[in-house]
């Protein structure tokens, strides 16, 4: 139905999917519509805090408590937040949900266009073809709609356009991306990998894969290494929408984005068996609106989008849109995030760095690789991210000592700390899920999301694992200190929040097919981490941006034939 | 006429107000860059009387000297910063254990030595403040390592922690800090992962991790 209001596709979300889709769809030559709940955000003139001198943050570089509580009580709990970057963030007071405090959910969520990808951590690794073969293998969850040899050129396609540094390391359980030049390794961490090939060899201890530039890169500057990348870049050096995907999509002609807008419902055609429009309330105004569309997108993130569905109910999907599986809102996932141990290391002393290196080193998955490990007690596995620095002021002040000699050392570089954090593969659970309040409502008069996950039991065993693990691996290291006693963060803290509207081979156990296209409703298609399957233990985004470009690919494709008309 | 004046009055005619950018700004909501802001220092604040000012003195000074090849806790107004952090940033509760802390030192200095704080010399401050501290190290925020923000500690922290938190990150976020007694190089270019260390070289401004 042509018309001022209606548009060939309607993408929900501005951030890592919303971006993409808006770029896919609009080089394809349809006319698109990106509804965006956050406000307008301008790359570079919006950065308010970027390349802040510390002497210049509110509060002297003090948090503001007052504040976080009041309003950031979630965000500043989980999220690289201050003062600094507090506007890319979500208002905890003005936008609340509903979780049990003694079983807490923590919901990281962006306030703008570009939504996460503004702060998101910029860790990118392929997943391997078992994370595609592990349901199927072990029961748990159904089978993925896909392997890896579908998904395989995708990654690349996207690694091309994004731009992704990192090493080859020729490993099946993270494969090799396209990738520029990989950042160094400190003098600390060389002397690390050295022992570790000698005395762990079942594992790999490689650079970072960040989505970072360490050359120009379509038209994007390389890294300059000034440090905080959540704060903002100017140089759209790390991917973000509004350094990568939304000017792409702009120089089309075909991109309208309507920031504000807050996706209440979609409406159900139920004669054609389509969807036909998105109903909008203006965040300011709260003016309604309806918009058309061929086809819709869902890339408003995995509790966003599944809210959306579950807030569309109707006579004829009476447990919400899409939901005649019945499992829309089910098997949540987010990583087991860890702890898992630090070392303090005495080697490398009259060695130092030049420039503030903004990714950190990675272990991939080693246990359980295609085979039980005999000494393993839990099923599927987990990677470490590590951290390196040598010790600054902030971390050797808290200790008894005044005068010259105290402030000499802490003018000085400390010892060096090897931090590992562990990633946890996360079982889906019919349990952990998401559904509405049946009471609350926001301030738009949309039912409040619920959000109700546990950390199960193969969750538990791979933390106590990583802990073993950790005190292995930072023995052999050679730290001169190892601390190892693994302490998870709460669902949510990873912020890899997925599932809810999980892909699946059958439309009785499962919402979306192999091309992230509803079962139910062939011009519905969901590709942010609400489509995912099972969790694996990598960095997801990378893989909510394959799968996006794959399933535009194909809806486009459907488009131009006509079948969504 | 000037063409300035003619253009002003044209635009007043044709009933718009002349769109600067500063009137832009100021009608859109002025963004404020933060590298643009004033120093935190700069701001002004009326919570210590003039002896409390002195006492605070006297003790960050002994805590971050002046030395030979680099500036100390004086040069780079800690006191003003304490004392904005102590008036607009604690709790009550806080700043009520703040000053009396500042009190109690005050006490101390006058049981051993019969003066002040600010009258004992240098070797005496260091002395009693040491003392004081001896008397606070069981506390856990004296734990090596602990990876806080600043600020960040959760529970009630003795007098003596508050004022090494507020001296050591009162001088190390400070202009005169970082480019003095550490080195500062916000736009590095570059980046290096292996290169010698000097036994006098400090350590470059830490940024936050995120």
């Amino acid at each position: 139905m042509p018309g001022k209001n209606h548009f060939d596709a309607i993408v929900v979300g501005s951030g890592i999917t919303g971006g993409w889709a808006a770029k896919e769809l609009t080089e394809k030559g349809l006319k698109v519509l990106v509804l965006e709940r956050g406000s307008e955000l301008v790359h570079g003139r919006d950065y308010l805090g970027e390349h802040v001198p510390p002497w210049k943050l509110p509060n002297g570089g003090f948090p503001d408590r007052e504040l976080n509580k009041s309003d950031y009580a979630i965000q500043h709990h989980s999220a690289p937040v201050d003062d600094s970057n507090r506007h890319f963030f979500n208002n905890d007071r003005l936008n609340p949900y509903v979780f049990d405090k003694d079983n807490p959910f923590y919901w990281v969520r962006g306030s703008r266009v570009g939504g996460r990808s503004l702060v998101w951590g910029r860790q990118c690794y392929r997943r391997g073809a078992q994370d595609f073969e592990d349901n199927a293998r072990d029961g748990h969850g159904v089978d993925w709609p896909l392997r890896y040899d579908d998904i395989k050129e995708w990654y690349s396609y996207v690694e091309r356009f994004i731009g992704v540094s990192g090493q080859t390391e020729g490993l099946e359980s993270v494969p090799d991306g396209e990738f520029l030049p990989p950042m160094g390794m400190y003098a600390v961490e060389k002397t690390i990998k050295r022992r570790l090939t000698k005395e762990c060899p079942d594992l790999t201890f490689t650079i970072g894969r960040p989505a970072i530039l360490t050359r120009h890169h379509n038209g994007r500057a390389a890294c300059h290494y000034c440090g905080p990348c959540p704060r903002g870049c100017s140089t759209g050096s790390y991917f973000s929408t509004q350094s990568s995907t939304l000017p792409a999509a702009q120089a089309t002609g075909n991109l309208t984005v309507r920031p504000d807008s807050v996706v209440e419902s979609l409406v159900y055609d139920a004669e054609k068996r389509r969807l036909s429009a998105v109903r909008v309330i203006d965040a300011n105004t709260k003016e309604k609106f309806t918009f058309s569309a061929d086809m819709v997108f869902l890339c408003a993130s995995t509790i966003a989008s599944t809210q959306i569905l579950l807030n569309s109910r109707s006579e004829h999907f009476p447990n919400g849109l899409a939901n005649s599986s019945g499992v829309l809102g089910r098997y949540l996932m987010d990583h087991h995030m860890v702890s898992a141990g630090v070392g303090i290391f005495m080697d490398d002393l009259d060695r130092y760095y030049y420039g503030y290196r903004p990714t950190g080193g990675y272990i991939p998955r080693y246990r359980n690789l295609n085979e039980q490990d005999e000494d393993a007690d839990f099923i599927r596995g987990y990677s470490f991210q590590t951290f390196t620095l040598r010790m600054d002021y902030r971390f050797t002040f808290k200790r008894a000592g005044f005068g010259a000699a105290y402030k000499e050392s802490l003018r000085k570089p400390g010892p060096w700390m090897f931090a590992l954090t562990g990633f946890g593969e996360c079982l889906p659970h019919r349990d952990n899920r998401v559904f509405l309040d049946p009471v609350k409502k926001d301030r738009y008069g949309i039912p409040l999301v619920n959000i109700d996950m546990g950390w199960r039991d193969n969750e538990h065993k791979i933390r106590r694992d990583m802990g073993r693990q950790a005190q292995r691996i930072l023995t052999a290291a050679g730290a001169a200190v190892v601390m190892a006693d693994p302490q998870a963060r709460d669902p949510g803290e990873a912020i890899h929040e997925m599932g809810t509207a999980r892909m699946g081979l059958d439309p009785k156990t499962s919402v979306l097919n192999g091309w992230n296209q509803s079962h139910d409703i062939p011009n519905l298609f969901i590709t942010d981490g609400a489509a995912m399957t099972s969790s694996g233990n990598t960095n997801p985004s990378l893989t909510y941006m394959a799968l996006t470009a794959r399933a535009c690919d194909y809806a486009a494709k459907q488009w131009k034939k006509g079948v969504f008309a | 006429m000037y063409r300035r004046e003619f253009i002003s009055i044209a635009s007043m005619m044709l009933g718009g107000l002349v769109h600067t950018r500063a009137l832009a700004a100021l009608l859109n909501g002025e963004k404020q860059y933060l590298f643009k802001a004033p120093d935190f220092i700069q701001q002004s604040v009326s919570e210590f009387s003039p002896a409390q000012r002195q006492r605070v003195s006297a003790i960050v000074d002994i805590i971050i000297p002046a030395t030979a090849n680099s500036p100390g806790a004086l040069d780079a107004a800690v006191p003003k910063f304490i004392e904005l952090l102590v008036a607009n940033w604690m709790t009550d509760d806080e700043r009520t254990e703040f000053k009396r802390g500042l009190e109690e030192i005050d006490q101390l200095a006058r049981q051993r030595h019969k003066e002040a704080f600010v009258d004992s010399d240098p070797k005496q401050r260091q002395a009693l403040l040491e003392t004081f501290e001896a008397r606070y190290s069981d506390h856990p925020w004296y734990q090596q390592g602990r990876v806080d923000t600043p600020g960040s500690y959760k529970n009630a922290i003795p007098f003596i922690a508050q004022l090494k938190e507020l001296t050591v990150f009162g001088f190390f976020m400070s202009e005169v800090g970082c480019k003095q007694a550490l080195r500062y190089n916000p736009m590095p270019g570059r980046f290096e992962a292996d290169i010698p260390l000097d036994q006098n070289d400090s350590s470059w401004t830490p940024t936050p991790l995120m």
